[in-house]
């Protein structure tokens, strides 16, 4: 009887799989209206109650190298949390350029900045970089098994370095990517896509 | 026989003791069970709110832009602009602390600590999608000591209830004896619960 009162303590509110009808309004002076979504996290594609995320791995992923951030002084003396490996001195490359030419950046070291627009929040294994461009691209970084994606850090900035590959993934999971980490999308339908990602060797996040 | 009475004081007493973590390693277990089913860590609220196009927005010259290449050209040629006029809208007093594209079609002004509070405008639908995930405390707090996330000293303290466990387990099978016992019904039951996970373990998982 404990058990049950403390879960069910614990999970309010209510769970549901689908979505509730959501109320759309067009006011004149763009007023909110009210329509309380419940935890529509219900993810259908693939196995039942596997996750596509479950499935994103990459060779490699363990123990983690780099568990703990470095504490460094930034320029203007105040403290920025290093994770993972330490920098190396090499040129800073934008987003969309290795994005654009992903074949002149493969198993290239590279180092880049951008805003953080997406992350693991299961196992803090990837993080994404909007490209700088506006076209609305992302970049996902692996930051396993260097280091785990700290908390909290989606829409800040980040400085990230680490190798460029190409890598062919499943529909599903870019699906699963647009609609629960809100990136771009695919407009096939299924078997697999190409992805530019970078396995990430330290991160900085501003 | 003395010893199978200490065994069941001690049965009692550790029980006892591993009460309160075994609670916040079932609720923690099966929350995070079910992690493809919802978000264990947040609640989320979302709102939506018809603000209309980047043209009906800012008028003028953007209006025209939108006419010709459409809203999502009209909105990237005008972020800066763009995003002030929705903080406008939103009513807000605090400030977004960053915007920028989060996907092609959808531009983010966010809020909060990371994605907690953010307000995400899709012009092609001329929509204001304002998201806010609070977290579940409890579980949050739970998940914390089962998936032990700290590390360092709990390490050591989840290994200690670990041996509690075991000492329950083991104590279990043996305070009982007689027809009800290990070597009664109690053995069909601890066999059932070895048996049943390796059958399931190779043959279905």
């Amino acid at each position: 009887m404990i058990l049950v009162a403390a879960f069910g303590f614990a999970c309010t509110p209510a769970e549901k799989a689908a979505e509730p009808e959501v109320k759309k309004e067009a006011p004149a002076n763009a007023d909110a209206v009210e329509a309380k979504v419940g935890d529509a996290t219900a993810e259908k594609d693939g196995e039942e109650g596997k996750a596509p995320c479950d499935k994103d791995t990459h060779p490699g992923m363990g123990k983690i190298e780099f568990p703990e951030a470095t504490l460094l002084k930034a320029k203007d003396g105040t403290e920025l949390a290093h994770w993972g490996a330490p920098f190396k001195e090499i040129p800073e490359v934008k987003v969309s350029e290795i994005l654009a030419n992903p074949d002149k950046w493969t198993g290239k070291e590279v180092k880049i900045l951008g805003n953080v627009s997406a992350m693991c929040n299961h196992r803090r294994g990837w993080f994404a970089l909007a490209a700088e461009d506006d076209s609305g691209k992302n970049l996902r970084i692996w930051a396993m098994p260097k280091f785990l994606v700290p908390a909290g850090t989606v829409g800040k900035k980040a400085v990230a370095q680490g190798v460029v590959e190409v890598r062919e993934v499943e529909v599903k999971l870019v699906q699963h990517l647009a609609k629960e980490h809100k990136l771009d999308d695919t407009e096939q339908k299924e078997g697999k896509v190409k992805r530019v990602m970078i396995i990430g060797t330290g991160a900085e996040f501003i | 026989m003395r010893w199978r009475r200490t065994l069941l004081f001690l049965h009692r007493d550790v029980g006892f003791f591993a009460f309160g973590l075994t609670v916040a390693y079932v609720v923690s277990g099966v929350a995070v069970n079910h992690r493809s089913h919802w978000d264990y860590n947040y609640s989320i609220e979302r709102t939506l709110v018809n603000v209309g196009s980047p043209g009906k927005i800012l008028g003028g010259s953007v209006a025209e832009l939108e006419a010709k290449e459409g809203p999502l050209i009209a909105a990237r040629k005008n972020r800066p602009i763009l995003v002030k006029e929705l903080h406008r809208l939103t009513g807000r007093e605090k400030t977004y602390y960053n915007a920028f594209w989060r996907s092609p079609g959808r531009l983010s002004l966010f809020y909060g600590e990371g994605d907690h509070d953010v307000v995400d405008y899709l012009p092609e639908e001329g929509m204001m999608e304002l998201e806010v995930k609070k977290p579940r405390f409890l579980i949050r707090a739970f998940n914390k000591l089962h998936l032990n996330e700290s590390r360092r000293v709990w390490t050591w303290f989840a290994d200690l209830y670990a041996i509690a466990l075991l000492f329950l387990a083991i104590s279990g099978a043996f305070i009982v004896k007689g027809k009800k016992g290990l070597k009664g019904r109690g053995g069909y039951y601890l066999g059932a619960g070895i048996v049943i996970p390796w059958l399931l373990y190779l043959f279905v998982l």
